[in-house]
């Protein structure tokens, strides 16, 4: 099945081909990566086959007032020429342009624009009118083009557009479509606590594969805000904290929450480790066999050390259950943290 | 050993390994789609040209006009 980031590139390529992402169903096998250069191709291909013509309206606009233009914009030229045109316009006078036009005119441009040939352009345009813009994208669930702005916003504009978005699974949502996730660490750096929180809340809660997703873009956003998401989830009520668990097990997903554990300080961890739901033999066997697995142990380890010393035990027998290579390792992890201690 | 496969002519002189993986098949309908995609741009840019004039103060248009004209 293709994963959420697959899933979005086929829904941008389709856009650019004027198709449905079904009719695309045949790259599915193709990864994230080459579907992002496919679609970088096939966008320079559609630009470079009438750049002189896009280039002569852009310079023919240049004779007409701004209001003029605008007017044409929305009458005559319509979306997707708008958006082949605009980063090719002075920024500031593209900016003065896009002010004039319509929020649900500038949302259909925004879906057709490739956000990073217009950054310029981006910080000219008033705050409020990029946040109205966003609330229409929001208002029509466009959280794949939003995911396209993130890097290319300017600080002003994205405290805005927080400050405006109250949802918190739209942000959440948003998340998972950013092409870097290294990007994000600006906008987690703008949310406060509380507002982290009912994020990773609205991950557990779906029934969807969000808290797979989630996840996967916590592991993937710079250290230090790693650190901190990873902080306030350890901090949530003991309900939530089970309900983590619970879910981690029933997806398999411990090899992606082993390195967030990692982050969490001592005592998170002796919070973490004093879950009734870890102390299940079904549950300390997929923590092992992750670690195992994946060359986790480092991470497992300062987690084992913290819970009760019956919980210890009977993680030990399940490791020797899992056999001599496993009790090997585990030993050979045990010898590192010793000798490092 | 299978021959590398012809990319399609619609992404000439961009290389694109990924694309070894469709067959023949899929790389037609891939670059069929970009042709209709071109040929959508195309069309609009047609129409685009022609209302966008009307729009055009009249003392501005032969001007826009000539820079329009290739």
């Amino acid at each position: 099945m293709a994963t959420l980031a697959q899933q979005a590139e086929l829904l941008k390529l389709a856009r650019l081909l004027r198709t449905t992402p079904e009719r695309l169903g045949f790259l599915a096998k193709l990864d994230v990566m080459a579907l992002r250069a496919l679609r970088a191709h096939v966008t320079a291909t559609l630009f470079d086959a009438d750049r002189d013509l896009f280039q002569r309206l852009a310079a023919s606009s240049k004779l007409l007032p701004a209001a003029v233009t605008a007017l044409i914009a929305e009458k005559a030229l319509g979306p997707l020429l708008c958006a082949r045109i605009a980063g090719l316009l002075p920024a500031q006078r593209a900016a003065d342009i896009a002010t004039r036009l319509d929020d649900r005119f500038l949302a259909d441009v925004c879906i057709e624009l490739d956000p990073r040939q217009v950054r310029a352009l981006i910080a000219d345009v008033p705050v409020n009118r990029v946040v109205a813009v966003a609330l229409e994208l929001a208002r029509r669930r466009e959280y794949i083009t939003m995911a396209r702005f993130v890097d290319c916003l300017p600080q002003p504009a994205l405290r805005g557009i927080i400050e405006a978005l109250r949802d918190d699974t739209v942000l959440l949502r948003i998340g998972f479509f950013v092409e870097d996730p290294a990007a994000l660490g600006a906008v987690i750096d703008l949310l406060p606590a509380t507002r982290l929180r009912n994020m990773i809340v609205a991950a557990l809660d779906d029934d969807a594969a969000l808290w797979a997703e989630a996840l996967a873009l916590i592991n993937a956003i710079p250290a230090e805000q790693r650190r901190r998401v990873a902080s306030i989830a350890a901090a949530l009520d003991d309900a939530h904290l089970a309900h983590l668990i619970e879910r981690t097990q029933a997806q398999d997903l411990w090899e992606w929450l082993l390195p967030i554990v990692a982050e969490m300080d001592a005592a998170h961890h002796d919070r973490l480790a004093h879950v009734p739901a870890l102390a299940d033999d079904g549950v300390l066997e997929a923590l092992i066999l992750a670690a195992d697995r994946k060359g986790l142990y480092p991470q497992l380890l300062p987690l084992v050390a913290r819970m009760d010393a019956a919980v210890q035990t009977r993680a030990a027998r399940v490791a020797e259950r899992l056999g001599p290579a496993v009790v090997q390792h585990l030993n050979q992890a045990l010898r590192g943290v010793a000798a490092t201690a | 050993m299978s021959k590398p496969r012809a990319l399609p002519a619609e992404l000439r002189g961009r290389p694109m390994p990924a694309l070894d993986t469709l067959d023949d098949a899929q790389i037609d309908t891939l670059a069929q789609l970009i042709r209709e995609a071109r040929r959508h741009q195309q069309q609009q840019l047609r129409h685009a040209l022609d209302a966008a004039l009307t729009h055009v103060p009249l003392l501005l248009r032969g001007a826009v006009r000539k820079i329009l004209s290739p």
